[in-house]
């Protein structure tokens, strides 16, 4: 039990990030994570050994999200956000003045992420905002590897020609501005 | 909002630094919550490992659905074809194949929910359970709850007895299962059917489906569970499926069809509300369950004289997702 404990404290973050993306609430991501969690132990004797656990656990919390989330009819859509202070506190990591347009280009992506389909929001987040590697993301989203890279290669044409049509009516817009940022 | 210029180049690279930065709710400390629940489960008895195997396997008899096969171009959703509340039909191409080890020894909780006296069951699902005939099966050897949104899904499960042949290897007898839900919520979640019969019956004044025959192949009809897969278990059960008073009914054993017809038919008797939609009497309820079994979707299956339509099938319950 000491062991799971060390395993549960390790990866409780990860899933309760992930059960919050699948499932757009906070209270739901909690009980998603702690009956994974439960379940997961359940299971143990069927896990694999030498398997990764990882994807092994975010698969659970992934069904069981979804379960709920079906079963209610009341999943509530996902928003990214940025941390409380972030648009308006220049990053630490970056110099002064980079560190104020760093904070205006994260609003804008978020802005953009937000106004992309959920689907595409949900892939793009688990893997940059989450950094989840493709096997781990197929298994949060019960899908093939291969299905994970065409579903993130299709988010990301589709977030670019958002961009790209916003930049298109803003030089519109704006015909004296041009260039990119550096 | 005023963006900023950008290529999109370095889109990629952007979106990865967003996640030092990137808002998410504080993370709960899960480790009591879980160890206490954990702790709760395992004071549970169990009846040690062989028993567990069988409910493993006890967990593989709860989902069943049927959809058509001889089609294996069509791929749609059938919901209501079976007119079963918390039913559904997904067309599949193939069953899975290869070979199925044996199903690996799983906690009881897995797939059924909690177990519970009968009572407590009662006092959980919203509509009244109702047990076979005494001189059948009269009450069950174990009772589980499993909570489910609008109700409880009731499983009662019956060890092997004279008369009663134990389905394939799984330790049970029979499983009798009683649900009320909403038509679009799914209770039976996934389960894959290799080659099989669906045959409309009555089961008293009820209409239902007998599906017996081919290898049963349950992914889980519990989602939060990844344990049973394709290749994890199988059964070899006949299953009964029918509703009355909106209650949803899944009866499955090793019986022939008229054995297990006469086994649901000595559930005491219902007083059916007018709600009732597979009521082969008079009544829109009836002429919507004729219409459905008389409309072979998808232009398959072939008809019986005696019973209206036959169907070779192979089935998979499915979610969106």
């Amino acid at each position: 039990m000491a062991a799971y404990e060390e395993l549960l404290r390790r990866y409780q973050r990860l899933a309760f990030r992930v059960a919050y993306v699948i499932s757009g609430d906070t209270d739901e991501a909690e009980d998603v994570a702690q009956t994974a969690f439960v379940n997961a132990w359940l299971a143990l004797s069927r896990f694999r050994a030498g398997a990764s656990f990882r994807p092994w656990l975010l698969r659970i919390v992934a069904n069981e999200a979804k379960n709920r989330g079906m079963a209610a009819a009341r999943r509530r859509r996902f928003v990214l956000a940025l941390a409380a202070d972030e648009a308006h506190r220049p990053l630490v990591a970056d110099p002064p003045d980079a560190a104020l347009v760093t904070a205006e280009r994260s609003e804008w992506l978020v802005d953009h992420l937000n106004r992309l389909r959920e689907a595409d929001r949900t892939v793009l987040t688990l893997r940059y905002a989450l950094d989840l590697p493709e096997a781990e993301i197929a298994a949060a989203l019960g899908c093939r590897r291969g299905t994970v890279k065409s579903r993130l290669h299709r988010a990301l044409g589709r977030l670019r020609a958002q961009i790209t049509t916003d930049q298109a009516s803003d030089d519109g817009a704006n015909p004296a501005r041009g260039g990119d940022l550096p | 909002m005023t963006e900023p210029r950008t290529s999109t180049d370095d889109l990629e690279q952007r979106l990865s630094h967003l996640r030092h930065h990137i808002a998410f709710p504080p993370t709960p400390d899960l480790a009591a919550s879980v160890l206490a629940e954990i702790d709760r489960r395992r004071t549970i008895p169990t009846g040690g490992a062989h028993r567990s195997h069988r409910w493993a396997l006890a967990g593989v008899v709860v989902a069943l659905v049927v959809a058509l096969l001889a089609v294996p171009k069509t791929r749609a959703v059938v919901t209501d074809w079976l007119d079963l509340p918390g039913v559904r039909i997904v067309l599949i191409d193939d069953a899975p194949t290869g070979t199925m080890p044996p199903p690996s020894a799983v906690g009881m909780t897995l797939l059924l929910g909690e177990r519970v006296t009968l009572a407590g069951a009662a006092a959980e699902a919203p509509f009244a359970i109702r047990l076979p005939a005494g001189d059948s099966l009269g009450a069950p050897d174990e009772v589980y709850v499993r909570h489910v949104e609008g109700g409880a899904l009731i499983s009662l499960l019956y060890l092997p007895r004279s008369g009663l042949p134990e389905i394939g290897e799984t330790g049970v007898g029979a499983l009798l299962m009683q649900f009320q839900t909403e038509e679009d919520v799914q209770l039976l979640l996934k389960s894959v059917m290799g080659s099989g019969d669906v045959l409309p019956v009555r089961i008293g004044t009820a209409a239902g489906y007998w599906v017996a025959g081919g290898r049963l192949t349950v992914v889980a009809p519990d989602p939060s569970q990844p344990v049973f897969n394709e290749t994890d278990a199988r059964s070899t059960g006949n299953v009964l499926l029918w509703a009355e008073g909106g209650v949803t009914y899944r009866l499955e054993t090793a019986l022939d069809r008229n054995a297990a017809i006469a086994l649901a038919t000595s559930l005491p008797p219902l007083v059916l509300t007018p709600t009732v939609s597979m009521n082969w009497g008079e009544g829109a309820g009836s002429d919507r369950a004729m219409r459905a079994m008389d409309r072979p979707r998808c232009g398959v299956g072939r008809r019986s004289a005696t019973w209206g339509v036959w169907y070779r099938c192979c089935a998979a319950y499915s979610w969106d997702g």
